[in-house]
């Protein structure tokens, strides 16, 4: 039977794609990567369809390359080896909400905003990153491991338990789900990580980026979400003591969501009209501003918020800061949007922050230490001078990690995709920049397109070892070949 | 096979004369105890006790160099080996033939990163030690209540679970960062940031997070995969203020700040009513520490107080159980004492405020609170206390269970059932010598069964076990150290998926399983 | 039935009951304060091999009364090496409670019956069994360093016990504390018979000849007439106050003398306020604890092992705490101008010199580098003086300063007390 008939007996008619038109929207993404060229796009909806398309893959050699999110920015869907894209997006229930346990289960093709409206029912929420795209997967935020607003370590890890189609199509599940009768018919209820056995798999599957397994479900960590909040802008002339701020505020355990931006990202995230009100806020925003947003606990909130507020003044008086502010001059009522602004999705009727500046965005991001931001930016800046790209254009976006111990870095080199000429020096900054972090120091824990070649190549025996693990779980190569050191 | 003249010769010539030995009486201090633990997947399953191996020989590298050397000698020589660094439990594998017995005592190296949070540490350092060194800066860690005198290295990669777990991530696979690992076929795979940098800063990656292949939070020690030399542990912000050391054995304490500490207990009327208030306690992320106190517990307590002409130690102990605590435990032995620690770091305001909030709580719960008057601890900063639990008679055992806090109150239930099959080999404590912790705000919990016996009676607790073990398969209970022959293949079948995976790290299958 | 020293039934229960929980290595967990100054064992800071440990001894003891382990050279070696300070014993009495000293000093013990002495240690018995000294210096020439100003009594209630160090290598202790008798008006006899008190000899589980020179000096004191001995060396103190009713089978409070070292007795005299230091000694300093004026100096209690199920019925405990640490410190403390400064690790916490056990004899270089070890934390506290109350410290701490060339002055309490009289 041809490929396509026995995908068709699988998940039906409607949900089997392999006609050009479809199959180059699904071939690129928002990189610059040169585009893949997909045969079929399939579109399970349950673990038993996934599992059959996996073990038709395995028996034809064709290649699967997951995808979940609506849109891409890192590579990591693109299908380098043609072969099947398998779209998750119809997996999109949100399974269960334990309020008690403070979990939520969901399928890859629930989006950021879609949980979080749930949860805010509850008043409860997912620890965000910075303003998703309303088409992201809340799945593949825990998944890919990206950085969130809250840098408090209690709400690291974040995701629990899954349930993995894996690479020869045997359905497994991690942790504590894995006992017979979950979710339904166990004392268990997939709060605990571990095994089973001897090893941490749902450690094994994150950063993955679908090589060693389709994800089907997913258990992760919720919050209370305040209600009572109060936002705080700090100003500073350079990052240095921006960081200088943020280890301390963050020694003292205080707020909520906590992250730096320049007055480039800042200034993106918060304009309302463009092109106009963009050059005017860029201009008055500080160069660099923390936002610190103080949250009001579940009981007496104003009561924690008040204990908070008094620990940043102590603060701000150590380091004789000029202003706390909890306002943007030409902003009203920013201070009190922001909290559910980052408590959610970008908005679905706005052009997406970072393509409304130039149209488009590549992101260079690695994780370091505080006090090694400014040394990172400053290499980045002196790359971005050997190409003409104005450091003054560039964004910036450090988020501290675990109370200060790590940080995202990540800098944003915005560009017109229209121009082939900004295109093509944006592609060869970003490479040039991610080679010369890397070999300052940089940490690419979440190597995506060149920078996995990169990043591979000076890790040895990890290296060889991925090879190795990969090679027991996917002994036909068929999950994402070519993508990360496979 | 024994040891042969060349395999030792070659072992001698890694490490010096000085550091390697065969002597008898050196191979017979590194035997394994007498007394185990649920953790311990030789526990007697028979109801005898099991046959105490000696390796033979003993070996104390100094470098990974030499531990690499020495792992490389025992794949040429098809010599087993086991690591350990400062025993506290019996490792896995640790009675097998022709076991080489690798020591790690002698790699003490530590170094601080005060600003970024975390430490970078050999095997041969102590969590007491470390505590020392980081309180004296403003910082803390992790100290598990099996002892102070726990490597940080073993018990961060291997359990690392105590009432700080409420706060510092519910075991220590959350605070380990980079790795060093030497595995079991003798190559060195270093893990997270330390892959392509010699910074142990970050965990995670480079991609796939191969911790998952080493770090197992209780379900099987990493002693099976080879040798970790190093690893970076995540530390925490403290307090400025210092922890004043007191008194003398048996009752030694610090003393905590009242600006920035308080404790309380906390009656519930009922167990069900504690475990709600738990969760509603994590939820309001209030607290350092958080856990229900089995009446058994302050019997110890009482046990530990010096005193001149009263009774002491153990004598005092029962005197307290069978007199005063375990008749009222017997009356009500649904009554559960909550303890916490309200903290006030960052500002002593919070204090104030963690304290309202309890309060508030407590009335939600039925429950009264009262702050405890003495501001001191044993157990949890420094765990000087810890094995305490000896004290009874010689010997205990838990049944643990690492779940959430609900799963954990009904596999309690089942515990108890059990235990009362096995009295009067085991103590009686009628039913309440449950221990309920939350982790992670009550985002994940520990039930602990505490089983106390004597050193004649121990094989009871290994009957126990297996007894616990049908039970809590059928009712899909989630146990800490699952005998493979019973969760197998309930469990996913992962026995046979862990066999390949483990093959690459230990092709010659020299590492204990 | 019974070995020395303890039953054996009492012997395996104490050794099987450890748990390798590893708090016999550190100093008591509450109280440390750094990596560096956190351990206390010196044979397992030193060797590393589990055997050299108080673990490690403990299931040698397990093996070798089951048949299963001979004393080996290792064995013995590592046996020997401990310098029994107890801090094991006082450590592992925080939580569990087991005679873990007992069980060494009785395996010591076992060593010596089946016929392993080491060489040194047989050396210092038959000087002892020669001349009454462990020097096998001549006996006529014990109080040769009494000075002609300093007149003991024919008879006094107080008998003034030397020792043998003070006695024949430092006479400036003995002379010092005579004279600090008589200025303090004591009327003292020396004790005209005094042999070696056995401390090195009891610790090397040479118990027969220990037994012998407890007996021997008992019916010296006895026949003095004398109710108290006041000392000067901890490890005589020890003797007096613990090794010899055991000894004899008797309790601390049921021999026939009170033993006070001099600084209990020059802390009395201060609290009665019939005491108070005219001169001033402006100095920094630091106290080392000696373990056998503290850990070890508790009163001996007899006991028959007798069990209601796990508990031991009629014991009372000697953990370590209630040894003599604070009368050295009251008197420092009441010294015009000194200024005293403590060690992360004093009290019950404190790490050995090295000097007591047999191990200077036996192995010079480990005593001298576990008594380095105590100078690199006096250093650390920036003290200019360490202060101890033991003839035998005083020496290998002096002999360290050497080795190390520090500028660290070493002083016997008692050559400060008599300069400030």
């Amino acid at each position: 039977m041809a490929i396509k008939e026995e995908l068709t007996g699988i998940v039906g008619a409607d949900h089997v794609f392999d006609d050009a038109a479809k199959l180059e929207t699904y071939a690129g993404d928002n990189s610059l990567s040169a585009p893949g060229k997909p045969s079929y796009i399939v579109q399970p909806k349950s673990a038993e369809e996934v599992q059959r398309i996996i073990k038709l893959a395995n028996n034809n050699k064709l290649p699967v390359t997951p995808y979940s999110s609506g849109i891409h920015f890192y590579i990591n869907t693109i299908p380098f080896q043609s072969g099947i894209i398998l779209d998750m997006s119809k997996m999109n229930q949100i399974l269960s909400i334990d309020e008690r346990n403070r979990m939520v289960r969901i399928e890859p093709g629930v989006t950021w905003g879609q949980l979080q409206a749930e949860l805010q029912k509850y008043d409860l929420m997912a620890i965000s990153p910075l303003l998703p795209h309303p088409l992201k997967s809340a799945l593949t935020v825990h998944l890919e491991r990206e950085p969130r607003l809250l840098p408090k370590f209690e709400y690291t890890d974040s995701l629990v338990t899954m349930e993995v189609v894996l690479p020869d199509g045997e359905l497994f599940r991690t942790g504590s789900a894995c006992v017979p009768g979950f979710p339904d018919n166990s004392l268990s209820q997939g709060v605990n990580p571990s095994g089973p056995g001897d090893f941490m798999w749902n450690r094994l599957f994150q950063g993955a980026q679908g090589t060693l397994g389709v994800v089907t479900w997913a258990q992760c960590k919720i919050e209370y979400r305040p209600k009572v909040n109060k936002t705080f802008f700090i100003p500073f002339n350079n990052l240095s003591d921006a960081v200088n701020f943020i280890y301390k505020i963050q020694r003292h355990e205080v707020g909520e969501e906590c992250l730096l931006l320049n007055n480039i990202n800042l200034a993106a995230i918060l304009t309302e009209k463009w092109p106009e009100d963009f050059q005017s806020l860029r201009k008055s925003l500080a160069p660099w501003t923390v936002i610190l947003i103080l949250g009001g606990g579940k009981r007496l909130p104003e009561g924690r918020i008040e204990y908070e507020e008094d620990a940043l003044n102590e603060v701000a008086g150590e380091l004789a800061l000029a202003s706390l502010l909890t306002s943007l001059s030409g902003l009203p009522g920013i201070e009190r949007q922001l909290p559910d602004m980052l408590r959610t999705s970008w908005p679905k009727d706005r052009t997406y922050w970072k393509f409304s500046y130039q149209g488009s965005c590549q992101d260079l991001f690695f994780l370091t230490k505080l006090n090694e931001a400014d040394k990172f930016y400053q290499v980045v800046n002196k790359k971005a001078a050997k190409y003409n790209y104005p450091a003054k254009d560039m964004g910036v976006y450090v988020q501290p990690m675990v109370y200060g111990g790590a940080c995202h870095f990540e800098c944003n080199f915005y560009y017109n995709p229209a121009n082939a000429e900004e295109t093509n020096t944006v592609n060869q900054l970003y490479v040039e920049a991610a080679e010369a972090v890397l070999d300052k120091g940089a940490f690419f824990s979440r190597p995506y397109g060149p920078i996995a070649n990169m990043v591979y190549s000076k890790t040895a025996n990890y290296t060889a070892t991925l090879k190795k693990l990969k090679k027991v779980l996917d002994p036909n190569d068929v999950m994402s070949p070519g993508r990360l050191c496979f | 096979m024994a040891l042969s003249k060349e395999a030792y010769q070659a072992l001698q010539s890694i490490v010096g004369p000085d550091w390697v030995s065969n002597d008898p009486a050196i191979c017979e201090a590194d035997r394994p105890s007498g007394a185990f633990r649920s953790s311990d997947p030789n526990r007697p399953k028979d109801g005898k006790s099991p046959p105490l191996t000696r390796p033979v020989c003993s070996i104390e590298p100094e470098t990974t160099e030499e531990v690499q050397a020495i792992v490389k000698v025992c794949n040429r020589y098809g010599l087993n080996f086991v690591a350990s660094s400062t025993y506290n439990s019996n490792p896995p594998g640790i009675r097998r033939e022709n076991l080489v017995y690798i020591d790690l005592k002698r790699m003490r190296k530590l170094e601080i990163d005060e600003d970024n949070l975390y430490a970078v540490v050999e095997p041969g350092v102590a969590s007491a030690s470390l505590q020392g060194e980081l309180m004296k800066r403003g910082l803390m860690t992790f100290v598990p209540m099996s002892g102070g005198g726990c490597s940080v290295v073993a018990n961060a990669i291997y359990m690392g679970e105590g009432a700080l777990s409420y706060r510092l991530g519910d075991r220590g696979y959350r605070r380990v960062l980079g790795v060093e690992w030497v595995t079991a076929e003798g190559e060195i795979l270093n893990l997270g940031s330390r892959a392509n940098s010699f910074d142990y800063f970050w965990g995670e990656g480079p991609g796939p997070d191969l911790r998952g292949l080493l770090v197992s939070s209780g379900y099987g020690s990493p002693a099976k995969k080879g040798v970790v030399t190093k690893i970076g542990i995540r530390i925490f912000p403290f307090i400025k203020e210092r922890l004043v050391p007191t008194g003398d054995a048996p009752t030694t304490a610090l003393q905590l700040p009242a600006n920035r500490f308080k404790w309380y207990n906390c009656v519930f009327p009922t167990r069900k009513a504690a475990i709600d208030a738990m969760y509603e306690i994590g939820k309001c992320e209030i607290g350092l520490l958080l856990m229900t106190v089995p009446p058994w517990f302050f019997s110890m307590a009482r046990a530990r107080a010096s005193g001149d002409d009263k009774l002491t130690g153990s004598a005092r102990f029962w005197d307290d159980w069978n007199n005063v605590t375990g008749p009222a435990a017997r009356e009500n032995p649904e009554r559960t004492t909550c303890r916490i620690l309200l903290y006030g770091i960052g500002t002593d305001k919070r204090l104030d405020y963690e304290e309202k909030v309890l309060l508030d709580i407590c009335k939600s719960y039925g429950a009264s609170a009262k702050a405890s008057r003495g501001l001191q601890d044993q157990t949890h900063f420094m765990s000087s206390d810890a094995i305490v639990s000896n004290l009874a008679g010689g010997r205990f055992t838990s049944v643990i269970l690492f779940e959430s806090l609900d799963s954990a109150l009904k596999a309690a239930d089942i515990v108890n059932k059990h235990t009362k099959k096995h009295v009067p080999q085991l103590f009686e404590d009628y039913g309440t010598t449950n221990w309920f912790i939350p982790y992670d705000l009550a985002q994940m919990g520990k039930e602990e069964s505490l089983r106390f016996t004597t050193v004649e009676n121990e094989f009871a607790l290994g009957l126990l076990i297996n007894d616990c073990d049908k039970d809590f398969v059928q009712a899909g209970c989630f146990p800490m150290l699952p005998d493979v022959e019973v969760y197998g293949k309930a469990w996913e079948n992962y026995p046979e998926k862990e066999r390949k995976i483990k093959q690459i790290l230990d092709p010659n299958n020299l590492a204990p399983s | 039935m019974e070995y020395e020293l303890l039953d054996v039934e009492e012997y395996k229960r104490q050794a099987k009951l450890c748990v390798r929980c590893s708090f016999c290595k550190y100093i008591d967990m509450n109280w440390i304060n750094s990596l560096r100054f956190s351990r206390q064992c010196p044979i397992d800071t030193k060797y590393a091999f589990n055997l050299y440990s108080p673990q490690g001894l403990l299931y040698s003891a397990i093996a070798e009364e089951a048949g299963t382990l001979e004393f080996t050279p290792k064995l013995i070696d590592a046996l020997y090496h401990c310098t029994l300070c107890g801090a094991c014993d006082s450590r592992c009495k925080r939580n569990l409670d087991i005679e873990v000293l007992q069980v060494i000093e009785t395996l010591r013990a076992r060593c010596v019956e089946k016929g392993h002495i080491l060489p040194a240690h047989k050396t210092m018995a038959d000087n002892i069994r020669k001349t009454g000294n462990e020097y096998g210096k001549p006996a006529e020439k014990r109080f040769s360093w009494l000075p002609k100003s300093i007149k003991p009594a024919q008879k006094a209630d107080i008998v003034y016990f030397v020792g043998c160090n003070a006695a024949y290598k430092q006479p400036e202790l003995a002379k010092a504390t005579v004279e600090i008798l008589t200025k303090t008006g004591i009327t003292f006899m020396l004790l005209a018979d005094e042999k070696c008190d056995g401390n090195d000899v009891m610790a090397t589980g040479q118990v027969q000849l220990a037994r012998e020179l407890a007996e021997h000096n008992v019916k010296a004191i006895q026949k003095s007439g004398a109710k108290t001995v006041i000392t000067s060396s901890a490890e005589c103190y020890k003797s007096l106050k613990v090794d010899y009713p055991k000894l004899l089978k008797k309790s601390t409070e049921e021999m026939a003398y009170t033993v006070l070292h001099i600084t209990e007795y020059i802390d009395q005299l201060i609290k009665d306020g019939k005491l108070q230091f005219k001169k001033s000694f402006p100095l920094k300093v630091t106290y080392h604890d000696s373990c056998n004026l503290g850990r070890l100096s508790e009163p001996w209690q007899v006991w028959t092992p007798k069990y209601d199920g796990p508990i031991p019925v009629g014991k009372k405990w000697r953990r370590g705490d209630r040894g003599i640490y604070d009368p050295p410190r009251n008197i420092l403390n009441a010294i015009p101008g000194l200024e005293l400064v403590e060690m992360e690790r004093n009290r019950s916490n404190v790490w050995c010199v090295g000097s007591c056990g047999g191990v200077p004899q036996a192995f010079p270089d480990f005593a001298l580098w576990t008594a380095g070890e105590r100078l690199e934390e006096a250093i650390a506290t920036g003290a200019e003086a360490i202060v101890t109350c033991s003839p035998d410290e005083k020496e290998l701490l002096l002999k360290a300063v050497e080795d190390k060339k520090a500028g660290m002055k070493v002083y016997d309490i008692t050559d400060i007390i008599v300069q400030v009289l």
